[in-house]
């Protein structure tokens, strides 16, 4: 992955309500206890691919700089890794605000810098609809691109190699019908659509 | 000591040796692990959350509740899963 060197934050439009809905999210609702100590910056694993640091987004948040925040390239690249949330001395939830604006950047349709990654989590959830657990195998092929014979030949290989070692399940494992898995599964969906 | 296993679908499959290796090391520590039946995603730390935060609750949810039948505790060896269950724990 290519390395970012570090930007600074140039405020271009800001809009006051993006702070309060950044409180409305889960983990969120103390955004403004943020003390820019960058603890998380230092410790955050994927940080050289990142081109705002999490310190340099919560600072955005605060500004109201939505458009900014949502087109950044750190809220995809964040891995829920927790260890900023872990040495946060303000104890902030960071990889789900992180979360919470992928989310949002979902909603208002803006691009991702990393365009595979919105459909990542739509094909991960749809996969875990359909079998109510994770089928590795099926994700990868929703995910590759098929038209590059370099891409499908290194996942073939690589594919083999994790079969040999009985990692790579062919047939997914499903969930027994008579629960109600997929009533759970309508209903939750429904849910976020109404509100 | 018995425990509600819940496996996740990672350790099921490509974290296969994970799963060898605490097998292992509880015949030792006496500990049996009883798969939960019928467990499904745990609701993937950022992967459904940030697809939809409620469904992603309501899927770990569905595992607490299983295990809750069982009338055991609950152990996972993946940490996401642990953290997504933890999560939904504190929220109901």
């Amino acid at each position: 992955m290519e390395v970012n060197s570090l930007r600074t934050i140039t405020p271009q439009i800001i809009d006051p309500s993006f702070t309060e809905e950044t409180m409305k999210l889960q983990g969120g609702e103390r955004i403004l206890d943020c003390i820019q100590c960058g603890v998380c910056a230092g410790s955050c694993h994927a940080r050289f691919a990142m081109d705002y640091s999490p310190m340099q987004i919560l600072k955005m948040a605060h500004l109201g700089l939505k458009q900014q925040v949502l087109s950044s390239s750190t809220i995809w690249i964040c891995a829920s890794c927790y260890t900023c949330a872990s040495r946060c001395p303000r104890d902030l939830d960071i990889p789900a605000i992180m979360s919470g604006f992928k989310n949002m950047a979902m909603k208002n349709n803006v691009p991702a810098p990393i365009a595979l990654k919105p459909k990542f989590h739509k094909a991960f959830a749809e996969i875990v609809g359909k079998y109510g657990r994770m089928h590795e195998p099926e994700l990868k092929m929703k995910l590759i691109n098929k038209t590059s014979p370099g891409e499908l030949l290194r996942n073939a290989s690589l594919g083999i190699r994790m079969f040999r070692k009985g990692k790579l399940k062919l047939q997914p494992s499903k969930l027994d019908p008579s629960t109600r898995f997929s009533e759970i599964y309508k209903n939750a969906l429904n849910e976020e659509v109404k509100k | 000591m018995k425990y509600a296993y819940f496996p996740g679908c990672a350790v099921h499959a490509s974290a296969k040796e994970y799963a060898m290796s605490a097998n292992a090391v509880n015949k030792y520590l006496d500990i049996e692990l009883v798969e939960i039946p019928d467990w499904n995603c745990c609701g993937a730390i950022d992967a459904v959350y940030a697809y939809n935060p409620l469904l992603s609750i309501s899927l770990a949810s569905r595992n607490l509740a299983l295990a809750e039948n069982m009338k055991m505790d609950i152990v996972t060896l993946c940490s996401a899963c642990f953290f997504t269950l933890s999560r939904a724990n504190n929220m109901l």
